[in-house]
């Protein structure tokens, strides 16, 4: 009887442990990022979905979710499923928002990235307001967080909602500051064309 | 005895506290991450280097350590200022109190003031207690909680040492090992009673029943009163949940880096030295001393024939130590590659201090070998001082 007994508790410990293997997820994610490097984007999202699945046994703040997600939400748009996307991007926003400010590039940069995905899903409000929470930490840190992108998508969302005079503001906003940040850079040509694609 | 104890731990403090503020305001290695989450908890200017500058404002970004050490470093800044000696003065003090305890322990053991004297001479000696005890890090706090802890429930305060046990978790979680080192004390001692007795008594369950119950109760309820107004956490169990999937899940080992990784087992041959801080003459280097480090498997086989032939206490406690500190981490270590760095030996290093003294009483050595062993042990502690001139 109490053999049985040690070798449950033994089983319990080995089943508690390997719900944690840091490294089988690093492997997961390294392969993960091999798939969708070499276009296998269904592939890669099995094994990104494998990756959460172990990291969903931790904790919700811990990096292996979030990164998970962020990778899964990539794949997503390579893949054009932007509502899933957006799902995996939201779920990183909402956990990140625990322990950072607004303040932080990293999450402002998240929220441009939701914007856009917004916009693919023709949200065009809810896109704006994350390109608004993005704007304030762009004009800081322009370099990193491309503001010259983001006045650019800011113009097109809000040409497409109606918005004119705004519209010619943030496209005149995107030229300034691409002058500064990619001078000679191929975002003048995309500026030339989204301009043409919205009537600006 | 008294001024042998006295003198001990003067010259302890003392080397733990003298120029402190030599680096100004530098931090030197692991307080990269404390001192900038202090500052946040106390909403003070964020520091150059700052790895948590854009966390909300008055939370403890540093969510992978219970908040514990932290608040207690907080505390000083408060009262001696956002300086070094600020920063630094309680690990200086718990770092002292730390010698004390193996003292304490040894003598309460062995009923010898003079193997208590060694052993807190031994642990005095040793390089990298005397680093931790001149940063502002988390592990000299586990390690002066767990040795209280252990001491307490030695002299028969087993709701003190569940306390004291608690304290160490909500400083780091490497504490909940004090649990399994009184565990197994308690199970040696059980069996020293077998063997006088002729039967196993249950008599010992109670005070280890009291002691495991008070540090359970006691870990969420210190914890939920530590957290408050700073941390991230919806309750302490989240908070407890979240310190142990980041320790359990930690990433991977990889041995080339900036800081060398190593794994327990090379702990024993003193490999993979952490070099902390080095500037002028200032080089902290996380190193133990070779006469301490290198006797742990000599001195663990030794223990356990002495703890079975001579049903020594003092022997249980070093096997204790050694298998409910460093032997957790072996295991963890062989069932998946971790990060784990040779500083994670420090709780287990005051049994050797403790097994070196009181195998040194117990085989009675010529003199001149103890005295030249201890002089090895203060050549090395020389050696590897931090200070290599006058600031």
């Amino acid at each position: 009887m109490k053999l049985p007994r040690v070798l449950h508790v033994l089983a319990a410990c080995l089943c508690l442990t390997s719900c944690v293997d840091g490294p089988k997820w690093e492997r997961t994610m390294a392969f993960a990022r091999s798939q969708a490097q070499a276009g296998d984007y269904t592939g890669a999202e099995r094994s990104l979905r494998d990756a959460l699945d172990q990291a969903q046994r931790l904790h919700p703040l811990h990096p292996y979710q979030l990164e998970t997600n962020t990778e899964l939400a990539r794949v997503y748009f390579k893949m054009g499923e932007y509502e899933r996307g957006k799902a995996a991007l939201a779920s990183v926003i909402g956990k990140l928002e625990v322990i950072q400010s607004e303040e932080d590039p990293g999450l402002a940069r998240l929220h441009s990235e939701l914007g856009r995905v917004c916009d693919l899903l023709g949200q065009l409000d809810e896109a704006s307001a994350h390109y608004l929470r993005a704007l304030p930490v762009a004009l800081k840190v322009p370099v990193e967080n491309r503001l010259d992108y983001l006045y650019l998508d800011m113009a097109v969302n809000a040409a497409r909602r109606k918005r004119t005079a705004e519209a010619d503001e943030y496209f005149s906003n995107a030229t300034k500051a691409a002058q500064v940040l990619h001078p000679g850079g191929p975002i003048f040509e995309e500026i030339k064309q989204k301009r043409a694609e919205t009537g600006r | 005895m008294f001024l042998g104890l006295f003198g001990i731990l003067a010259i302890s403090l003392a080397i733990r506290v003298m120029w402190l503020g030599y680096s100004g305001r530098q931090l030197m290695f692991d307080e990269g991450y404390y001192i900038p989450a202090v500052h946040n908890m106390l909403g003070l200017e964020a520091m150059p280097g700052d790895p948590y500058r854009y966390v909300r404002d008055g939370i403890d970004p540093n969510i992978e350590h219970p908040v514990g050490a932290k608040r207690i470093i907080a505390a000083s800044v408060r009262l001696v200022g956002d300086n070094a000696y600020g920063w630094r003065l309680p690990s200086a003090i718990f770092g002292t109190l730390a010698i004390l305890f193996v003292f304490l322990l040894a003598r309460r053991l062995t009923g010898s003031d003079a193997v208590g004297l060694a052993a807190a001479g031994l642990a005095a000696l040793d390089p990298m207690m005397l680093v931790h005890s001149r940063v502002a890090m988390l592990d000299i706090f586990v390690v002066t909680f767990t040795l209280a802890g252990v001491y307490s429930y030695v002299t028969g305060r087993a709701i003190m040492a569940g306390l004291l046990i608690a304290a160490a978790v909500c400083c780091k979680l490497t504490g909940l090992a004090g649990l399994v080192v009184i565990a197994i004390f308690e199970v040696g001692r059980s069996w020293i009673d077998r063997t006088r007795t002729a039967k196993w008594s249950t008599a010992r369950l109670r005070p280890l029943l009291l002691m495991t119950t008070s540090a359970v109760v006691a870990v969420p309820a210190l914890l939920w009163l530590l957290n408050r107004g700073v941390s991230v956490f919806a309750n302490p169990f989240d908070n407890l949940f979240y310190a142990y999937t980041h320790q359990a899940a930690t990433y991977g080992f990889r041995p080339p880096g900036p800081i060398p990784q190593s794994r327990p087992w090379e702990w024993l041959l003193n490999r993979q030295e952490i070099n902390y801080f080095q500037q002028g003459v200032l080089h902290l280097r996380g190193l133990y001393n070779p006469f301490l480090i290198f006797t742990t498997v000599p001195l663990t086989l030794w223990s356990l024939f002495h703890f079975v032939r001579q049903r020594s206490e003092s022997a249980l406690l070093v096997l204790a130590m050694v298998g409910g500190c460093f032997l957790p981490l072996v295991l963890a270590s062989l069932q998946t590659p971790r990060q784990t760095y040779l500083y994670y030996f420090l709780p287990t290093l005051p049994a050797l201090a403790v097994g070196v003294s009181v195998f040194g009483a117990s085989v009675r050595l010529p003199r001149a070998i103890t005295l030249a062993y201890i002089a090895g042990a203060a050549a090395a502690f020389a050696y590897y001082f931090p200070f290599r001139g006058l600031p």
